[in-house]
């Protein structure tokens, strides 16, 4: 076992190794890296890899059943929550300090035999103190080199508990078979349009079979094959046959064939964005084996990466919820901002009705901030994201003098057509590369000067105004903005408004959210909503009843259950030395997620590591969902600018 | 729903082009095609589902055992089994939605049927040099076993959603409540304990039976009937060598047996009995008749060309004195109609033969195996007021001498109340085929030198409790009427001690208010108190015109001239006691008046779920296959973590599941019943260490079910 490894996501199984021994208390930091309430303090990996059974200190049973590093956490949080019961503690951690100071932190001294036997409740009572301490001992032991980015004692992650903890990107080169979802589109000849992971050569046989198979039930049925499931590994293929193109999800992942279909829904649905369906047909009506990947550009296939690497790696929910991410902004400014645009509008008269379908100002990070729209008509969410994903991926070079106007087909909208689209990011005096963009759609193809006028006018307005700054300045919100203790992150989706709201990402610091471990992260954190949002959903995609309650809990096994087999891992003499030696124990994981749905709204929660109770993370629950509803004319975009 | 077509092959089987015909073992398709498909088409169809399973299959082909092939209305299910076979299945969705099974249903069934088939025949591997012989056993087999799901589709959901487990066999639970099971008495010898030191370890046979699984099922009734016994209690209840390693396959064959007829009889285990459809007769017969004298169903007895003319004679006879009283009964009625109908015309013949030779003991005994709400045809009909004389000085008898009363001859009898006899057993005439005198099952026991064998099993019946005695094929003395005798007497006073038992445990007849299914990876066993039953699965009548043909049972009934052989007979033996309710209409007045308001209603180790409705009890299970289907799509690390999950919908389901790497837990409640006590046990239960009480989700579930579930652990 490598203790380098991040303990959050190694494979190591619960061992009970050696009580603890004591250490320096003096010495340690306890420093959390944000100050937000609501983040359970766990501290870095190599404290927890090894530690000694643990045993509660607290009296609270919502928070005692964890183990000690849970209690830890607990008792950190309790003492910022109740100044009493922080003092108990604290004169708890006092009487046991002295006793630590007094013992010698040598590690090899003391008898392993006994270490091994020891009463673990015998010394429970020094544990946080003495392992604490420990970790700052053992670092040298652990840390084998320096090659590895120190981390701070505390952060706030989240354990992993599932089978990958790697994204999909992070595969090594020319081994096909590492990746455990795949994409794949082709046309009804078998010949390849795209995929995600794999070679030409190889592709290109493989799609043939997968033509012969989809065409045989064609023939012989005539029926449409919908998917092919193993069971025992977990293996799905799903199928969509959009004549003249097919397109297949191949995935291990767990989801449901109603989710695959969704996402292969959404890349089709970009093709037509690309092509429009007219078009589409045409270039296949003339010829069937057709070779569409010389019709495409390279920025389309760049595209599609793109959306397969956010459907299957990022955090995107959106799909998932089938709803758009909101910019929360101050409810009263965001009146201001739509009737300033639709003053905007009237003033133009100039501009025949019809001419502009909607306006949008998208915010960074594909937040929805307004939207101007006739009487009676909505974007459907698939052709928004489309829009979104184009903007934030394919357009995002553009300064703010640049301005674009591209014919995109909205395939839910119309798939026969195309719908113009003038797009300008708007100034942003911050330093900031994120920029918002306004998006005027219009049915006309040469509506370009009226539009551009239209925005160049509104822009001064809104810059006038003040709006802008405040557009630029709203950076969404953090978790610690609402009372909900214990809570590790959300998303509320409110069903009236089709829309959701999540708070930041809130993880170490100096983990920047695009390096692999910021990726690792979201993978996890998305694997755990999507498993989530499985447990209340039928494979049909519908919710299994109008309001649902489901508390999923992940924890290590039960002792008795632990089948492990000591002899599958292999240490080096090395690491059992330092296993034999220190006293380090994999935190005991126990994360409590909860997935509440009403006819309202629907909420998915991770509570922190340790949170046992369901009782405690339904309180913080109820307390999101009121602060979401509280909140929801800053949150959501009810109406929009109605013209 | 309606099942399409079952296929077997081996792809091995076929080395070059032209002899791909050799891979097909079977191939059937259900119902009356009106194009039988060629070989062409059906080489096709099992050649696209191996293309299929080769694309699909990963690395590790181990792993990969059974697919599924989603089409639009279609669903193709394969399975395949050492390592070469493949098992197909063809499902298609008719238009209307109602009454769609889940496909974990099927898939489960498919592993059962091949199962069942190595259970009585041996693995496919073992026919490697004679493949016609496989493909005439499995026409023998697999396809009167599809045919009757064909025909029915509750087959496959009756019997609760455990059943999607085939690797797992239902145990019996006769704890209850927070009860504990009595002390064991320490006068008396516990039942099992009878068996073990008189039977297993008697010098006699000892070695020679090498296990005794003992079995409890009682008659699926619903709650609103006088008497209904809990289904917690329906299953294996102990067995006494601890390496059968067939046992999840012998027990769900004969629940399947049990549920699929509804009872258990000789004809049945030896797998003579199956359901018939002859729609061309029903036709005919409704064209032929008047719309006041519908006929609805028959009995088609299958047996020799030379006796069948003779045999519909009878028949139509039969059918004219009782078509009157068919009309309203319901399918298991009618299926149990169908069973004991045969025995109506052993009554015929014994009553002749009774009364010129005086062999009347056997009269009675055939009366007394006769549930007595089976012959509700008869009670209308003209012939009622001797019917319920006979029954009732026949009961008379039995009740007045509580001693054992065996037949020397049949090893049958009563004693009290209670029924019991060999449904299988070298005393059945040697006329009979060789099944009936001891069926060979494949069996295997891990610490057995030979890997599997043929034991020769015979069953035995006390009641509701089925036994299977498993006797070493070298074994002798079970062929001997002496030992058979004794077997009877010790077997006979072990089930009493066993019925007492179970029946006089304090509180088991209050009523649950959860119910829950425990399945235990270790030990493949599941333990389940979810109500079986489904409601009707098949969206056209053709039930009605279903049947149950017993395959050469005539030649007996026919064949007047053995009289000798008539009165050892009983392969006609039904499973299960007298039924209480119609034994107390007939001694009322009698001295047994205060026994009937005690067993007015009798309900024992029942729950809240028995109370549901079959609909609604359907749309509960489909919906906790939803949760376990998402659940089977977790992709949490099995080996270091476990799951538990708490559900609550406006329906009123409160559902907790657990799973770990050796245990899945699912309790069910109603939290609209759900009372505040959680408060409560969270003081009370401040100290426990066992970790599945720990849980917060398990906590909130309430007290009855922590209580339930400490007293198990202690148990």
């Amino acid at each position: 076992m490598n203790l380098n490894e991040n303990y959050l996501d190694a494979d190591v199984p619960e061992r009970k190794l050696k009580p603890s021994k004591s250490g320096n208390f003096e010495g340690i930091p306890i420093v959390a890296p944000t100050s937000e309430p609501t983040t359970s303090v766990n501290l870095d990996k190599t404290f927890f890899t090894k530690a000694p059974l643990a045993v509660s200190i607290s009296d609270d049973r919502s928070m005692s059943r964890s183990t000690s590093i849970n209690s830890l956490n607990t008792a950190y949080l309790s003492s910022r929550r109740s100044p009493l019961r922080a003092m108990k503690l604290q004169a708890k951690n006092d009487l046991m300090s002295t006793e630590l100071t007094n013992s010698s932190g040598n590690i090899s001294q003391l008898p392993s035999v006994q270490k091994k036997y020891a009463d673990p409740y015998l010394d429970s009572e020094n544990d946080i103190r003495s392992r604490l301490a420990e970790s700052i001992y053992s670092m040298e032991t652990s840390v084998r080199g320096s090659e590895i980015q120190r981390r701070p004692y505390v952060s706030n992650e989240i354990p992993n508990v599932f089978k990958f903890s790697k994204p999909n990107n992070v595969k090594v080169p020319n081994e096909q078979e590492t990746y455990d979802k795949n994409f794949l589109i082709f046309t009804s000849a078998g010949k390849p349009i795209y995929c995600m992971h794999g070679k030409d050569e190889k592709i290109m046989s493989y799609t043939g079979l997968v033509n012969t198979v989809v065409s045989y039930f064609q023939v012989n049925g005539p029926s449409e094959l919908k998917t092919i499931s193993t069971f025992a590994s977990d293996k799905r293929f799903t199928f969509l046959d959009k004549s003249p193109i097919l397109l297949m999800a191949q995935s291990e992942r767990g989801e449901s064939s109603n989710e695959l279909l969704n996402q292969l829904d959404f890349l089709y649905s970009y093709i037509l964005s690309s092509l429009s369906e007219r078009q589409l047909v045409r270039l296949f009506s003339k010829r069937e084996n057709f070779d569409l990947r010389n019709y495409l550009e390279t920025t389309d296939f760049e595209n599609l990466d793109e959306i397969c690497s956010l459907i299957c790696d990022r955090m995107f929910p959106s799909l998932l919820l089938n709803s758009l991410q909101c910019l929360p902004f101050r409810h009263s400014s965001r009146l201001k901002l739509q009737s300033l645009i639709l003053q905007q509008l009237e003033k133009r008269q100039d501009i025949p009705r019809g001419t502009l379908l909607y306006g949008l100002i998208i915010a960074p990070q594909n937040k929805l901030c307004c939207v101007l729209r006739p009487k009676g008509h909505t974007l459907h969410t698939t052709d928004l994201h489309l829009l979104f994903c184009l903007i934030s991926h394919q357009f995002q070079n553009l300064d703010e003098t640049q301005e674009l106007w591209v014919p995109i087909c909205f395939p839910k909208f119309n798939s026969s057509g195309f719908l113009y689209c003038y797009i300008k990011f708007l100034p942003n005096d911050s330093n900031s590369n994120e920029k918002s963009a306004l998006v005027l759609i219009s049915a006309q193809k040469d509506a370009f000067f009226s539009l551009k006028s239209f925005s160049d006018e509104l822009i001064v307005k809104l810059e006038s105004e003040r709006i802008l700054k405040k557009i630029n300045a709203s950076k969404g919100f953090k978790l610690s903005d609402i009372p909900a203790p214990m809570v590790h992150h959300f998303i509320y989706k409110s069903k009236q408004n089709v829309q959701y709201v999540m708070p930041h990402f809130e993880i170490n610091s100096n983990i920047a959210m695009d390096s692999s471990q910021g990726l690792e992260y979201e993978l996890k954190l998305k694997t755990y909503y999507q498993q989530l949002h499985g447990t209340v959903v039928r494979d049909n995609g519908n919710l299994l009843s109008r309001s649902i309650l489901n508390f999923v809990k992940w924890s290590s096994q039960d002792n008795k259950d632990m089948a492990i087999d000591e002899t599958r891992m292999q240490f080096s003499e090395l690491d059992e030395y330092i296993i034999g030696n220190s006293s380090f124990e994999q935190e005991s994981v126990n994360m409590l997620g909860m997935a509440w749905v009403t006819p309202k709204f629907e909420l998915y929660l991770i509570g922190n590591n340790g949170v046992v109770d369901k009782k405690v993370l339904f309180k913080s629950a109820r307390k999101v969902a009121n602060w979401c509803q509280k909140n929801e004319s800053r949150l959501f975009i009810s109406e929009g600018a109605v013209f | 729903m309606r099942l399409r077509y079952i296929t077997v092959f081996d792809p091995s089987r076929s080395t070059n082009e032209n002899d791909t015909f050799k891979q097909l073992l079977l191939f059937h398709y259900f119902g009356n095609t009106d194009s039988v498909p060629s070989l062409n088409e059906k080489l096709s169809t099992i050649g696209i589902i191996q293309g299929i399973w080769s694309l699909t299959s990963s690395d590790d082909q181990l792993k990969d055992s059974e697919k599924m092939i989603e089409l639009n209305n279609d669903i193709i299910l394969c399975i395949k089994v050492e390592s070469k076979f493949f098992i197909s299945l063809a499902i298609s969705n008719t238009d209307d939605d109602h009454g769609t099974i889940p496909f974990q249903y099927f898939n489960s069934y498919l592993w059962l049927s091949y199962k069942f088939f190595k259970l009585l025949n041996g693995p496919f591997a073992g026919f490697s040099r004679d493949f016609n012989k496989l493909t005439d056993l499995l026409n023998e087999f697999v396809i009167p076993f599809w045919n009757d799901i064909y025909l029915n589709l509750e087959t496959v959901t009756n019997r609760s959603f455990t059943v999607i487990w085939p690797d797992f066999y239902k145990r019996a639970d006769f704890q209850h409540g927070t009860s504990i099971p009595i002390d064991k008495n320490t006068d008396k010898e516990a039942w099992d304990t009878v068996i073990l030191q008189k039977i297993l370890l008697d010098k006699k046979s000892y070695l020679g039976i090498k296990d005794i699984l003992v079995y409890h099922l009682p008659k699926c009734t619903r709650a609103h009937t006088r008497e209904s016994i809990g289904t917690k209690t329906y299953g294996l209840v102990r067995n006494f060598s601890s390496d059968l390693n067939t046992l999840p396959d012998i027990s769900n064959w004969l629940y399947h047996l049990h549920h699929t007829y509804g009872e258990i009889s000789s004809h049945i285990l030896t797998g003579n009995a199956h359901f018939k459809q002859d729609l061309q007769l029903e036709e005919e017969r409704e064209r032929n008749q008047t719309t006041d004298e519908g006929q609805e169903e028959e009995i088609i007895v299958e047996e020799e060309e030379r006796q069948q003319q003779r045999q519909q004679q009878q028949q139509q006879q039969q059918q004219e004195a009782s078509q009157n009283h068919t009309k309203g009964l319901s399918l298991s009625e009618r299926m149990i109609r169908n069973v004991t109908l045969p025995i109506t015309f052993a009554y015929d013949a014994i009553h002749e033969v009774s009364t010129t030779t005086g062999v009347s003991s056997s009269l009675s005994m055939i009366m007394d195996y006769v549930p007595r709400p089976h012959w509700s045809f008869m009670s209308s009909s003209s012939d009622k007021s001797t019917s319920n004389n006979k029954y009732s000085s026949n009961h008379g008898s039995s009740n007045a001498n509580t001693a054992l009363i065996t037949d020397s001859e049949s090893m049958g009898g009563t004693i009290g109340n209670s029924r019991f006899g060999f449904l299988v057993s070298p005393l059945n005439s040697n006329l009979l085929p060789p099944s009936y005198q001891a069926l060979k099952l494949n069996l295997k026991f891990e610490n057995s030198k030979d890997n599997e064998t043929f034991y020769n099993c015979l069953f035995w019946y006390f009641d509701d409790f089925l036994i299977v005695i498993v006797c070493d094929p070298s074994f002798s003395r079970v062929w001997e009427n002496d030992y058979l005798k004794d077997l009877n007497f010790q077997l006979c006073q072990s089930m009493k001690r066993l019925k007492s038992e179970i029946f006089n445990l304090k509180d088991c007849d209050t009523m649950e208010s959860f119910g829950y299914v425990i399945r235990d990876s270790i030990t493949n066993e599941i333990e389940s108190s979810i109500p079986f039953g489904s409601p009707k699965m098949s969206s056209n009548e053709n039930i009605s015109t279903l049947q149950l043909a017993i395959n050469g049972i005539d030649q007996f009934i026919n064949d007047n001239s053995n009289s000798i052989s008539l009165a050892n007979w009983n392969p006609i033996t039904i499973m299960g006691g007298f039924n209480t309710s119609s034994r107390n209409n007939i001694t009322q007045g009698s001295e047994n008046e205060e026994d009937d308001n005690n067993q007015a209603l009798i309900r024992r180790y029942l729950n809240f779920l028995n109370l549901m409705s079959t609909e609604k009890l359907w749309d509960l299970q489909i919906d906790i296959l939803q949760f376990l289907g998402s659940l089977q799509n977790s992709k949490r690390d099995p080996e270091y973590f476990q799951e538990e999950r708490l559900l609550k919908l406006n329906n009123g389901i409160l559902c907790y599941i657990k799973e770990t790497n050796s245990k899945l837990v699912i309790i069910i409640k109603n939290w609209f019943q759900h009372d505040g006590t959680t408060k409560a046990v969270k003081q009370k239960h401040h100290s426990i260490s066992n970790a599945i009480q720990k849980s917060s989700l398990f906590q909130s579930l309430g007290r009855d079910v922590i209580d339930w579930w400490e007293s198990r652990e202690i148990y």
